[in-house]
């Protein structure tokens, strides 16, 4: 298929096949919701990405801009969604330059699945797209396919039958701002507590006709604790052998001694006109 | 009439082209220049249709001189150069029509108006649309003795339902109908559906108009009657397997009409209209008028009138080359429950004779014109 | 579905996508317009379908423009035959397109995956569909009234959620006649009775 060059992947499969472990993309394991509310639309997500069981980032952003009212979050492969977000984020800001309105939700929705429907799924990007546009507050779900559903609440990602599980019993519709925050950080709370993929803090997105707030950090639940006791060694548990000082006079005999004053001085001013 | 057209315009060509190149570098004298090509085309089509007609009257083109010695020798006298340009160009080109796509200042491109004096030069050819179908009729100019008669046929068919005659140059007829195939077929192969007659000339229209943007190309040198039936009937998808339910289809509307015949006119410029009654080439004012006296907008002439009718139409504009030998080639399309089963067919050949000759005698007999019903 | 009537057409269609045992949207809507009354019933890979039936979309509205006249069932159908056959190794895609025109009245296509063109009188697609074959066959009367069609729907459609896991949900319906198209909606919670057209 004309798009996509495959010869990496068919070298790992050969060095594979000789023993050599794959190499592990990073997914956002994630928990990522939707919920529209009488007044707008809020979107919140987990921060943990994952490189197969290991935690590579415990803060990651998965809540994308892409446009001042329109906001994504991204579950599947980390790279995809990053990377398709911004794609669309910047021919959506050239689409609405040549059209001059306001971009739409639906324009978004529509450039995501054309885009990812020509790769077939290859490209894993799994998102919720929410914003509000001249015609009113709109909530997608993008599948790495190209399908797509228009729904008044949603969840993805991995710990998505956790968040579903409290949409589905406590979700109503007409909420106002502070039950559907409220909701949807407790969906998100769900997902980190019930599924491996999904863990860290939640991230909040509330998007009205007139305002965005991005909440970064909203709710820290596994703020890491203070630790019990103090497990530094007192001097003299090493013993000590040998023992030579060099002083700062002293030092150029062994290195090349660069003096630098001023970070900022020293750093490459850049050209800007006047 | 043919072979002897092209001969004779690609000599002319050549005879032209040292003119041509000094008219390009002498602008100035491109006045003088357009008249002298002028003259040496009027001289060339005055000898031409004097050679080709049957008396072979080579004395009018030769002034016996009378010598002493009892010798009558021939010496050619030339035609004297008309002193102002012909009637039809009323604004001089003065290079403006040397190229194609070229505006002039009054806003013509005469490139396109000299392609349609090419198909004033053709042989006539006529559409008439008829209550219940399309004739297609053309005044074929024999141009030798040794073709065959009724075997080089020029009305083209296209996908079944649709049939097209130009006048002009012929190989530029060719090409326009093998491009109203392709286009048809196209359609086709995407809608599962013969094209409908104002969609084809739509698009025909649209592609000769192509030809007069770009002074790489000339435009096409014929100007094409477009004829066809579209089906009233309900066509299946191509392809389709079943049909349906047997009781037909739910909620259909009452007396909703469709199909029916059409008929169209593409002239070299790319414009085009449809008609009820359309004429082009040589005798196109006689066509018209006696099409004109038809009253086809009331829409109540029968298909075998109209047969009749086109033959007698196509003797009558004869006149204007009457010493010219001709063929009449005819072809109709007709309604499903016509003679045609809504097909492009040749008129068979009893009806054309007889039509043939109650046109001959309609001719003969002025004041027996109003007989022909 | 999509069946034949007495005035027109009626499309049906349950409401539940599923991705594996998760059911992805449990209140889907698989009855998509592609012209004013040009419908088509989707099944089979959603991101298939639901491109298939935004090209067509596209190519009808073009040829609605550029003709002067609106396209009827029978294009729509072959446009959607053009795409499913030519494109039949890359796509999982079973489409019942359903329209009225006043011309030729109502009309019910049928594209398998193969995609070959089958004109019916009913035509019913789909996993769920093989529950009902008997039903619908024993159940179908030509020239049905509008409720008459309207219940044979809902009570194929009823049957075919009882029997497959994969069907579920809302029941949908577009009925399609000269009046223009009218959307029904019935939910399992009274039994598929209510809320009807509101």
């Amino acid at each position: 298929m004309p798009g996509f060059d495959f010869s990496n992947h068919n070298r790992n499969a050969a060095l594979h096949a000789q023993g050599v472990p794959l190499p592990k993309a990073t997914s956002t394991g994630t928990t990522i919701v939707g919920c529209i509310y009488d007044g707008g639309v809020v979107i919140a997500a987990d921060t943990r990405a994952t490189s197969g069981p290991i935690v590579a980032d415990k803060n990651c952003e998965k809540l994308h801009y892409i446009s001042p009212h329109i906001w994504c979050a991204g579950a599947g492969t980390a790279a995809d969604t990053e990377f398709t977000t911004a794609l669309i984020s910047s021919n959506l800001e050239l689409h609405a330059l040549s059209t001059g309105r306001k971009p739409r939700v639906v324009t978004v929705m529509t450039m995501l699945k054309q885009h990812l429907f020509r790769y077939q799924g290859h490209i894993g990007a799994y998102l919720v797209v929410a914003g509000c546009d001249p015609t009113g507050s709109h909530l997608f779900t993008v599948h790495a396919h190209g399908s797509t559903d228009k729904l008044p609440y949603v969840t993805m990602g991995s710990g998505s039958l956790a968040a579903m599980s409290v949409f589905e019993t406590q979700w109503k519709s007409g909420m106002s701002r502070d039950e559907a925050v409220k909701l949807t950080s407790d969906a998100i709370l769900a997902g980190i507590f019930n599924d491996l993929g999904s863990g860290s803090n939640v991230d909040v997105c509330v998007i009205t006709q007139d305002k965005t707030t991005l909440m970064r950090n909203y709710i820290t639940p596994n703020t890491r604790e203070h630790k019990q006791r103090n497990y530094r060694f007192p001097r003299g548990t090493t013993a000590v052998l040998n023992q030579k000082i060099i002083t700062r006079a002293e030092i150029s005999k062994y290195v090349t001694v660069h003096e630098v004053e001023d970070v900022a001085a020293a750093a490459e001013k850049m050209d800007v006109d006047q | 009439m043919s072979g002897d057209e092209i001969r004779q315009s690609s000599e002319t060509a050549a005879s032209h082209t040292p003119h041509r190149l000094t008219a390009r570098t002498a602008t100035g004298s491109g006045v003088s220049m357009h008249r002298g090509l002028t003259a040496l085309a009027k001289h060339w089509n005055a000898h031409q249709s004097r050679q080709s007609s049957t008396a072979c009257n080579l004395s009018s083109a030769y002034q016996s001189v009378p010598q002493l010695d009892n010798r009558t020798t021939f010496k050619l006298i030339p035609i004297p150069t008309p002193s102002k340009p012909p009637s039809w160009c009323t604004s001089i080109g003065t290079g403006y029509d040397l190229s194609n796509s070229v505006f002039s200042p009054d806003g013509r491109n005469f490139q396109v108006e000299y392609a349609v004096k090419a198909v004033e030069n053709g042989g006539t050819a006529i559409g008439i649309r008829c209550k219940d179908g399309v004739v297609l009729a053309l005044e074929k100019l024999v141009s030798s003795k040794l073709l065959k008669k009724e075997a080089n046929k020029r009305i083209a068919t296209v996908d079944r339902n649709m049939g097209i005659v130009s006048a002009g140059l012929l190989p530029d007829g060719r090409h326009f109908v093998s491009r109203a195939r392709d286009e048809a077929a196209q359609w086709r192969s995407m809608y599962k559906a013969p094209i409908p007659t104002a969609a084809l000339a739509n698009r025909m229209g649209s592609y000769v108009q192509a030809y007069t943007l770009y002074s790489s190309v000339r435009p096409f040198g014929v100007t094409a009657i477009v004829g066809g039936w579209d089906s009233e009937a309900e066509i299946p998808v191509d392809g389709q397997v079943g049909s349906g339910p047997k009781s037909g289809a739910g909620g259909k509307g009452e007396g909703a009409k469709h199909g029916g015949p059409f008929l169209y006119m593409i002239e070299p410029s790319g414009l085009y209209w449809g008609y009820y009654g359309a004429a082009t080439g040589k005798g196109r004012q006689a066509a018209k008028s006696e099409l004109e006296k038809l009253n086809l907008h009331e829409c109540n002439l029968s298909l075998g009138d109209g047969v009749k009718e086109a033959a007698r139409i196509i003797y009558v504009a004869h006149e204007d080359s009457k010493d010219k030998d001709f063929e009449l080639e005819m072809t109709w399309i007709s309604s499903l429950d016509g003679p045609t089963k809504g097909r492009h067919m040749d008129v068979p050949r009893e009806l054309r004779e007889e039509a043939e000759r109650l046109a001959k005698k309609a001719l003969e007999g002025e004041d027996e014109e109003e007989m022909q019903e | 579905m999509a069946i034949n009537f007495k005035d027109g057409v009626i499309l049906g269609a349950d409401s539940r996508t599923t991705t594996g045992a998760y059911i992805a949207n449990r209140v889907t809507d698989k009855l998509t317009q592609v012209h004013d009354t040009i419908w088509c019933c989707r099944s089979g890979s959603a991101a298939d379908t639901q491109a298939v039936a935004d090209i067509v979309h596209y190519h009808l509205g073009m040829y609605g423009i550029t003709n002067d006249e609106p396209p009827t069932t029978q294009t729509a159908a072959a446009i959607f035959q053009e795409l499913c056959y030519d494109n039949k190794d890359q796509l999982s895609a079973g489409m019942i397109i359903a329209g009225y025109d006043h011309r030729h009245g109502g009309q019910v296509y049928s594209i398998p995956l193969g995609g070959s063109l089958h004109k019916q009188s009913y035509a019913i697609g789909g996993s769920g569909s093989t529950y009902i074959y008997g039903y619908c066959d024993a159940n179908w009367k030509e020239g049905m009234t509008e409720e008459e069609g309207i219940n044979f729907v809902k009570g194929s459609l009823q049957e075919a959620i009882k029997w497959d896991g994969s069907s579920g949900g809302v029941i949908r319906m577009v009925v399609l006649t000269a009046k223009g198209a009218q959307r029904h909606l019935y939910l399992p919670d009274n039994g598929y009775t209510g809320p009807g057209t509101k």
